[in-house]
């Protein structure tokens, strides 16, 4: 029995080794020429490290990227801006981790996510950014589960690969005219190239939304509670959504309204029916505005951002 | 919980660990681990249809008692058939009801009659096939005078709930299983090592090959219309070492863990693509199940003795019977008979046990004929797979056709073939695993003695390699196909 457990031990030890050699992300993904839609979270950080505080931040999934014009936020406020909103699958918890190791005493935070944005996310994607952008390993805090799997599945299958490309001296994928690169960013963070045409309407049909408490909530207000103990201001702000699909779940989204200004301590800026806008001015999800929506969300925003600047000077 | 779980990696050792520092001195102690960690492993799945498999324990060892005590012959006929009623009656509801009753009101609208016997919405217990083969093969051992009743409930449990072969076999005779656990077991080292490498070599066949396998064969049987006929016959060959992979994977780990505890199991596969008719691959495919059908029906039945007439009879019965096991379509029924269609010419012009050991015994390559022999039989096997994997008969025939089409001769294109991995490459780990199980093929599974006369670190190296091979080719968790049976 003792001969076996040494040798099990031993084996096992050196295919941890082995495995910890191999897994490792030798060829990050981070040079200016690669293309990934969450590649630009790079680009966003290296933006938000040159503005001076007081900056404003917007924190939230893709309805931001698709839905606001930070430049134009930027001339109306005076206040340099920076867009982090990237993808609705990173979770509430990340996106607000991320924003903790990014604002500063004074920054105005703005948060919109998504509605019932999941708290957790998605691990695997959360993989993903971290393999492209290193620091956004900080965000999150996987469970003892997920660290295993990532260690001997998910991070051999996904570098090794990359490491085997890497020694081959493979080119980089080329630069995409999908609205899905890094590439249809402006610097701000925000999406404004690469849009098709006539994009499928698809999402109006079928789309579910079920009514439960959000824990997100809790997640917010923990979140809040930090950011007053570092003189940082926050705002909640609702997505975008569509016209017809916020007739077929009116009462769905007022119960969460509901759930929200009964529970959230963060200063709600606006309510669900002024970030509703006409079908037309979607372009391929409820979240994602086109440039002309995008335009109309901005206009409707301005005043309220104005306000607020007021109260920050009077302060 | 799957055999290919990070929650299996846990308990596996958790359960090996508690197991040899109980020792043999305290045999019941051991049995009553075994018990608990069996139930624990099956109620991972649904704890509900645990109390199922317990009642079956209880009904099978009480008739088993019942029917040695019976001083009748018509007491003993009693307590049978009450045992058989009740668990084939539990199969027959989970497993048939739906389909029995949807084909009869088919037929019944044949004749313009309208039926309403309403569909019942059951999940199917998890090993319910296997563990009621189990209980019914104790019974009717012990009806037949083979084996003798055991008086240890434990024991008996122990027997039914193993968890290696709880869910998907191989299906165990207590003549073979129940000496075993009611003798005290040793810890044996070379027993141990050889049950870990058989799991490996299970998670390689599964992992590995079968998993990816299934992509390729998923894709293409699931949008049969949009491919040539070569990358139909393409996805019937993914399909067939899919399975082979899946099934024979599962049994290696099956046989393995159950070394790790010093309990030989019944072995299930003996290289089946290796057969040269398709007498000798039904003595090599799924062996525990179709010695169960060979023992408790076929020879009761007369088997191959009586008349012509009698003979394709009892063929028939039991290919069909095998089909339906496997599910409740038309699909397992068809495939059944086509292969009672293959055996019977063997049979009739016994030539049924022509081929009784291993293909090249003692050489290491086959002669050209019984290469061209294996070829065929894998072909008929290929065939017949069509019928077991496509959703509906319609569809098994249409993509037969479109098989037997001139996009026959078109070259299959990777580029419509968009898996994880290339197809290449996984027909190039197939064609490894092939070699390592032709190697091995005298053995008792493909790696059984492989690299044993290799220097450590070589050795080593190959286990390790493997291993590897397993983490970077791991997907999402795919349930076994047998466990669906």
């Amino acid at each position: 029995m003792k001969r076996l457990l040494i040798n099990c031990a031993v084996f096992a030890l050196i295919v941890v080794a082995i495995i910890g050699i191999l897994n490792r992300n030798y060829y990050p993904l981070q040079v200016p020429d690669n293309d990934n839609f969450m590649a630009a979270m790079i680009d966003k950080h290296r933006f938000a490290e040159q503005l001076k505080s007081p900056r404003i931040i917007f924190c939230g999934g893709s309805n931001l990227p698709f839905g606001i014009n930070s430049q134009q936020v930027s001339a109306s406020t005076g206040l340099p801006v920076v867009n982090l909103g990237l993808h609705a699958g990173l979770g509430l918890d990340f996106m607000l981790n991320e924003v903790k190791q990014t604002a500063k005493p004074s920054d105005i935070i703005i948060i919109s996510s998504e509605y019932f944005l999941p708290v957790d996310g998605s691990h695997r994607m959360k993989k993903l950014v971290e393999r492209i952008f290193p620091p956004a390993g900080n965000y999150f805090k996987p469970t003892l589960r997920q660290c295993l799997n990532d260690y001997f599945i998910e991070d051999l299958q996904n570098n090794l690969p990359n490491t085997i490309a890497g020694l081959k001296g493979a080119q980089r994928k080329p630069i995409t005219q999908s609205v899905y690169a890094r590439s249809s960013y402006n610097e701000y963070g925000d999406v404004v190239r690469n849009f098709e045409p006539n994009p499928p309407h698809d999402f109006l049909n079928n789309y579910k939304m079920d009514y439960a408490y959000y824990p997100g909530i809790t997640v917010l207000n923990n979140f809040k509670a930090y950011a007053d103990e570092k003189h940082i201001r926050v705002y909640f702000l609702y997505p975008s959504f569509p016209e017809s699909l916020y007739r077929s779940k009116t009462k769905v989204i007022e119960k969460l309204a509901s759930d929200l200004d009964q529970d959230l301590y963060i200063q709600i800026l606006n309510k669900p029916i002024d970030s509703v806008f006409p079908d037309s001015l979607f372009y391929n999800t409820e979240y994602h505005l086109n440039p002309e929506g995008r335009a109309l969300r901005t206009k409707r925003l301005l005043p309220i951002l104005n306000a607020l600047k007021i109260k920050a000077v009077s302060n | 919980m799957f055999f290919n779980s990070l929650n299996f990696a846990i308990f596996l050792p958790v359960v090996f660990a508690l197991y040899w520092l109980i020792g043999n001195k305290y045999l019941r102690l051991q049995n009553i681990l075994l018990l608990v960690a069996s139930y624990f492993f099956y109620a991972f799945w649904d704890y509900r249809f645990l109390f199922l498999l317990m009642f079956s324990t209880f009904l099978d060892y009480s008739t088993g008692l019942k029917i040695h005590q019976a001083e009748t012959k018509a007491a003993k006929k009693f307590w049978l058939w009450l045992s058989i009623i009740i668990n084939l009656g539990f199969l027959g509801v989970f497993k048939y009801y739906n389909f029995f009753t949807d084909s009869f009101a088919v037929l019944l609208g044949e004749f313009g009659l309208k039926s309403n016997f309403g569909a019942i919405d059951v999940i199917l217990p998890v090993g319910i096939s296997f563990y009621t083969f189990h209980g019914l093969s104790y019974i009717l051992d012990i009806y037949w005078k083979r084996a003798e009743p055991t008086r240890n409930f434990i024991d008996y449990s122990v027997f039914v709930s193993f968890f290696p072969l709880l869910v998907a076999g191989p299906i165990e005779r207590a003549t073979h299983l129940l000496p075993q656990i009611q003798k005290k077991r040793t810890f044996n080292y070379p027993q141990a090592v050889d049950g870990l490498k058989q799991i490996l070599w299970g998670l390689f066949k599964k992992i590995v090959i079968a998993d990816n396998c299934a992509e390729y064969a998923n894709m293409i049987f699931n949008n049969y219309t949009h491919y040539p006929g070569s990358t139909l016959l393409l996805g019937a060959i993914f399909f067939a070492f899919q399975i082979y992979c899946d099934f024979s994977g599962y049994s290696d780990i099956a046989l393995g863990t159950a070394r790790l505890f010093g309990i030989e199991l019944i072995r299930n596969f003996a290289f089946p693509y290796f057969s040269r008719d398709i007498a000798e691959f039904w003595r090599r495919w799924h062996i525990s199940l179709s010695s169960w059908f060979r023992d408790y029906l076929y020879i009761p039945l007369g088997g191959s003795r009586g008349s012509s007439w009698n003979k394709v009879r009892n063929i028939f019965i039991i290919f069909i019977v095998s089909g339906l096991w496997h599910g409740a379509n038309w699909t397992f029924i068809i495939w059944g008979a086509l292969n009672a269609f293959y055996f019977l010419p063997l049979l009739l012009f016994n030539r049924n046990r022509n081929n009784l050991e291993i293909a090249a015994k003692g050489r290491l390559l086959p002669t050209i004929k019984e290469l061209l022999q294996m070829a065929v039989t894998f072909g008929l096997v290929v065939f017949a797979w069509i019928f077991f994997r496509a959703e509906n008969v319609t569809s098994a025939l249409h993509y037969i056709s479109n098989i037997c089409s001139r996009s026959l001769l078109v070259v299959p294109d990777g580029a419509t073939l968009l898996g994880t991995h290339h197809p290449l490459g996984i027909l190039a780990l197939t064609a490894f695993m092939i070699a390592v199980e032709w190697i091995g093929r005298e053995q008792q599974y493909g790696l059984a003695t492989l690299g044993l006369n290799w220097k450590r670190p070589l050795r080593w190296s190959f286990f390790i390699g493997l291993v590897i091979y397993i983490f970077y080719f791991t997907g999402q968790e795919q349930q076994f196909i047998y466990f669906q049976f």
